[in-house]
């Protein structure tokens, strides 16, 4: 009894690591979009229209980290209460990892990039 | 990896060996045995025993500088590598977004520090994404060998960074001219 339900939907451990990592993976998919959308705002003074280009591919990146981590977190949950033995790192796709900080790094040289167009444009 | 065994010894020896079945058991625990007593000389030699624990397909992961080595880790530690990484990617968006604030709102503060600690800031948001992914990977490698854990490079150079981007504000507000 207790087992078939252990089986569906209880969490696999006391610490709700599978839950905390999910819910982790929502608020840096939040933090990319306003980030974003920030960018699309902010830097129209150094790029113009490319700035919106900036802030849609961040915003399609921010979508697939929600989307993907949600659909990897169902994956690691079923694989971890269906038996514990299974190695579960195999359901961490690290693709998204190195996704997740190229397009850090790719905001951030936007950023850079925009300062010097805006700093050699006023002098 | 011993516990198949471990169940089926006692099975044998309370069972007395009469018949072809019973004998056909006492092969399987023997050959269950033997495998047991290999498996744990390979630990023994090795220290690690992952020849039959890891799946096919798996050590093809990718990074398999990280997958390909050492032993598979408690998922859980798995996962909370994965939510130190993106605490570390939310610090360099943040980093992004201070520094370009600080230029893109335009303060009255002197545009030669303001300018300056932006950049601090963005540098410093560029760095950090890099210590999340290589700082994920050597903490995934570490874990998957047992090590003790390596200590988060860029710590000391971004508290630096922060500070240093906090005085050139102070100073801009300073030497704040009113020009911007």
């Amino acid at each position: 009894m207790s087992r078939a339900r252990s089986l569906t939907d209880a969490p696999f451990d006391r610490g709700l690591q599978a839950e905390r990592t999910a819910l982790a993976w929502r608020r840096t998919a939040l933090s990319l979009a306003l980030g974003s959308l920030a960018a699309a705002r902010v830097l129209t003074g150094a790029f113009g229209l490319w700035s919106y280009v900036i802030g849609v591919l961040g915003l399609a990146a921010a979508a697939l980290f929600l989307f993907s981590a949600d659909r990897r977190y169902r994956r690691a949950h079923e694989s971890l209460v269906a038996s514990s033995v299974e190695p579960t790192g195999a359901r961490l796709a690290s693709g998204g990892l190195l996704l997740a900080t190229m397009t850090v790094v790719a905001l951030g040289a936007a950023a850079i990039g925009a300062i010097f167009v805006i700093v050699a444009a006023t002098r | 990896m011993t516990e198949p065994a471990d169940e089926t010894l006692p099975a044998a020896g309370s069972t007395p060996p009469l018949g072809e079945a019973s004998l056909a058991q006492a092969d399987t625990v023997q050959v269950g045995k033997v495998q047991v007593g290999k498996v744990q000389a390979d630990a023994a030699q090795a220290g690690a025993a992952q020849a039959d624990t890891v799946q096919p397909g798996l050590a093809r992961r990718f990074p398999r500088g990280v997958y390909g080595v050492g032993d598979e880790p408690d998922p859980r530690f798995s996962l909370a590598n994965e939510r130190t990484f993106l605490a570390w990617i939310r610090t360099a968006l943040a980093l992004i977004a201070a520094g370009v604030a600080l230029e893109a709102f335009g303060l009255s503060l002197n545009s030669g520090f303001r300018l300056v600690a932006a950049l601090v800031l963005i540098v410093a948001g560029i760095l950090t994404p890099l210590q999340a992914w290589f700082g994920w990977m050597r903490t995934e490698k570490a874990l998957r060998q047992n090590r003790p854990l390596p200590a988060p490079v860029v710590a000391g150079p971004l508290g630096v960074a922060v500070v240093l981007a906090g005085l050139l504000v102070v100073l801009g507000l300073l030497f704040a001219s009113g020009q911007q």
